[in-house]
């Protein structure tokens, strides 16, 4: 304490203290506000077309609708003796994610490697595509997307990747066509839609509860109302899993950045591909919200597929599970369910000590996800 | 026979041409002084015979209104706001989504429109609104009366209810607002400031208030007031998608519904013409007709520009 904040009497002097603490508030408001100008200087000065992600190099080689494989230029010589990987996203987000930029890139660190990489890509779905189903996802465009790069293996079945949404898709073909699959392998993918909630840390399982909280007609008119569900609501309520972060990353966030150029890049990359969220296909959604995540059916054995339920202990190739241990939209629980579910002497696991989207975009991802993906390839699925 | 015929009808037709005139004239002359009420130059406030406009527009609304106070800060209609036309940022924040139904709202002068306004009242009389609304859209129907009234008094109903789950939202969020500044006092003062560390305790705060929010996330209040949230703007929006279908069917255009219809047909069709093929697949395979393999491509036929498909080269 500063003389001057005493009065006469020796007391503190709550005016010349509330003073103080004004004067310094507005001092670090000016220095954040400079911060803030230096990053906004920055953004200002880039366009749209400058902003890149998803560059790599790769060819369409399939295309059914707007669903199409995107098979990627090698930059290393291709082993054969690792069976290609076919990597499936999900219907939430974009592909663009796992080649967000060169640094970051699960493909690229894949293709360095040698692997043979083929992306799915599903489009971006419009109102037409309302009435898509799990039976059209996973027993037509993901099996017919298997079926081709199995063809171009010669015949001889593939590693499948799934991620998110994508992995749930994957652990259901691999359910009912083991065959085409030497190796499953799995990112942040929900099986267990409901978890085990007395293990959730305190920002994990939101959208449980919240789905869960919803009745099977809430979800129904969710739908019915508008047709698809609006990629609009889903971002919205992802945006809610880290409130504090969300309402602060063009602020503070900003300023925290200080006009550096390479966190201002990798914000811009993120921000283009959240903003290129695609509205996901209606009565898939309804399928999705009603019979996973309500209802749980796939660890049930109730799910179906064309009518046929999906039995998860038809797994029958090796399997890696990769998991993010601060993961707020699929918790940790959902994922590991998987392993109650296939030979222990077939199942992996590597738990990530990151968030979500940090599996593909963090630093560390590169050598723990693709660099565990890689090893898991070499010693389990080598043709 | 026939001129007593031609007589009787130019009566009549005169009988309706001066009942119509009349009835002109009398909502033009309601029209008029309510528009000089509404511009305020009708005996304003405080102008000779002013006051007591403004005396029986208070008594009405004390009779219309329980709770109502006259010049309250939160008094949605007030007398001054009546004379003097103000008031229009709160009508038009709060008309907002009804202009997204219908553009023509949002180039109305809300102000003029202020003591019509639904909004205006729900917050004084909800449950007595709902009740008059309820009573007109629940009522009986008939086959050739007042279809659009009781139609306009169901969607009155449905964004009042949004308008009331939307206030319950926002009193759960302002309620976890409150007990993160709770916290938030708690740990930190004006003496933790002094130390300069004001970014420590921005840090602080955000933690403070991340926390706090992600653990009314979870309580059932939080959850119910979102659901019901959910649930009455679904309401609205159906009403809005009911009345899109209603412009496009009259203006001879394909409905959202019709289009829909034939997205279902042909999606049907096409698993039909899928199931098949895969059928013909099987047979084939069983009669060892070997289907045929896309080529393996290897690096050195990899081609640079993922625009450029081999599909749409008729490899598929």
């Amino acid at each position: 304490m500063s003389k001057s904040n005493n009065s006469t009497s020796g007391e503190p002097d709550p005016i010349a203290q509330a003073m103080q603490a004004w004067q310094l508030a507005w001092s670090e408001m000016a220095a954040s506000g400079a911060r803030a100008l230096k990053s906004n200087a920055y953004i200002a000065a880039k366009r749209n077309a400058d902003v890149t992600i998803a560059d790599a190099p790769a060819e369409t080689v399939f295309r059914s609708d707007k669903v199409r494989v995107d098979h990627y230029e090698p930059v290393a010589e291709i082993r054969t003796d690792i069976p290609p990987v076919l990597i499936c996203y999900g219907l939430f987000g974009r592909q663009t994610m796992i080649d967000l930029q060169d640094d970051r890139s699960l493909v690229r660190t894949l293709l360095a490697a040698g692997v043979d990489v083929y992306v799915v890509d599903w489009g971006t779905p419009t109102r037409a595509d309302r009435f898509l189903t799990f039976d059209d996802y996973v027993d037509r465009y993901l099996l017919e997307c298997v079926e081709h790069v199995v063809g171009a293996n010669e015949g001889k079945p593939i590693n499948l990747f799934g991620i998110c949404e994508g992995g749930t898709f994957a652990v259901m073909l691999a359910a009912i066509r083991p065959e085409l699959l030497s190796g499953l392998a799995l990112a942040i993918t929900p099986v267990d839609f409901h978890g085990k909630p007395d293990e959730f840390w305190e920002g994990e399982g939101f959208l449980n509860s919240w789905i869960a909280n919803l009745d099977e007609a809430d979800v129904d008119r969710l739908i019915d109302v508008h047709g698809n569900l609006p990629g609009a609501l889903t971002g919205a309520v992802f945006s809610s899993l880290t409130p504090m972060a969300s309402m602060t990353k063009y602020n503070l966030g900003l300023a925290a950045m200080d006009g550096d150029p390479k966190a201002l890049d990798n914000f811009l990359r993120m921000e283009k591909w959240i903003a290129d969220r695609p509205d996901h296909p209606g009565e898939a959604a309804r399928q999705w919200l009603n019979g996973l995540y309500r209802e749980n059916r796939l660890v049930k054995g109730t799910f179906e597929i064309c009518g046929e339920p999906v039995d998860l202990t038809n797994i029958a190739v090796p399997v890696i599970n990769i998991f993010a241990l601060r993961d707020h939209i699929i918790p940790v629980s959902c994922s590991k369910a998987l392993g109650e579910f296939v030979a222990d002497d077939l199942y992996e696991e590597i738990g990530f000590p990151g968030g979500h989207v940090g599996v593909f975009v963090s630093g560390k991802a590169q050598g723990v996800v693709a660099g565990g993906l890689i090893d898991w390839m070499e010693r389990r699925t080598k043709q | 026979m026939a001129q007593q015929d031609g007589d009787a009808f130019t009566r009549m037709a005169e009988m309706w041409a001066e009942g119509g005139k009349a009835m002109m004239d009398v909502q033009a002359h309601a029209a008029e002084q309510f528009r000089d009420a509404m511009s305020g130059t009708l005996n304003p406030p405080g102008a000779v015979g002013g006051d007591d406009l403004v005396d029986t527009w208070r008594e009405l609304m004390a009779a219309w209104m329980p709770g109502y106070q006259d010049g309250s800060g939160a008094a949605p209609i007030r007398s001054d706001t009546i004379w003097n036309g103000k008031g229009g940022d709160f009508f038009s924040q709060m008309m907002n989504p009804m202009a997204m139904t219908m553009p023509a709202f949002s180039q109305m002068d809300m102000s003029k429109a202020a003591p019509f306004t639904m909004d205006a009242w729900a917050n004084f009389a909800p449950e007595q609104l709902r009740d008059i609304l309820d009573s007109v859209a629940q009522g009986p129907r008939f086959a050739d009366l007042a279809a659009p009234w009781m139609d306009a008094a169901q969607t009155s109903r449905e964004w009042l209810d949004y308008q009331r789950a939307a206030m319950e939202f926002a009193n759960v969020l302002r309620n976890a607002w409150g007990r993160a500044y709770a916290t938030y006092a708690q740990d930190w003062s004006l003496d933790d400031l002094k130390t300069g560390d004001v970014d420590g305790a921005l840090q602080a705060w955000l933690k403070v208030a991340n926390a706090e929010l992600l653990s009314t996330q979870r309580t059932s209040e939080y959850l119910d007031a979102q659901k019901n949230l959910l649930r009455a703007g679904l309401d609205v929006k159906a009403r809005m998608n009911e009345a899109a279908e209603q412009w496009a069917e009259a203006w001879q255009m394909p409905t959202r519904s019709e289009v829909d219809d034939m997205a279902k047909q042909l999606h049907d069709l096409r698993s039909t013409v899928r199931r098949l093929k895969r059928e013909m697949k099987d047979l084939a395979t069983a009669q060892g007709v070997e289907p045929k393999k896309p080529p393996r491509r290897t690096s050195a036929s990899a081609r640079k520009g993922k625009g450029k498909s081999a599909a749409e080269k008729g490899a598929v």
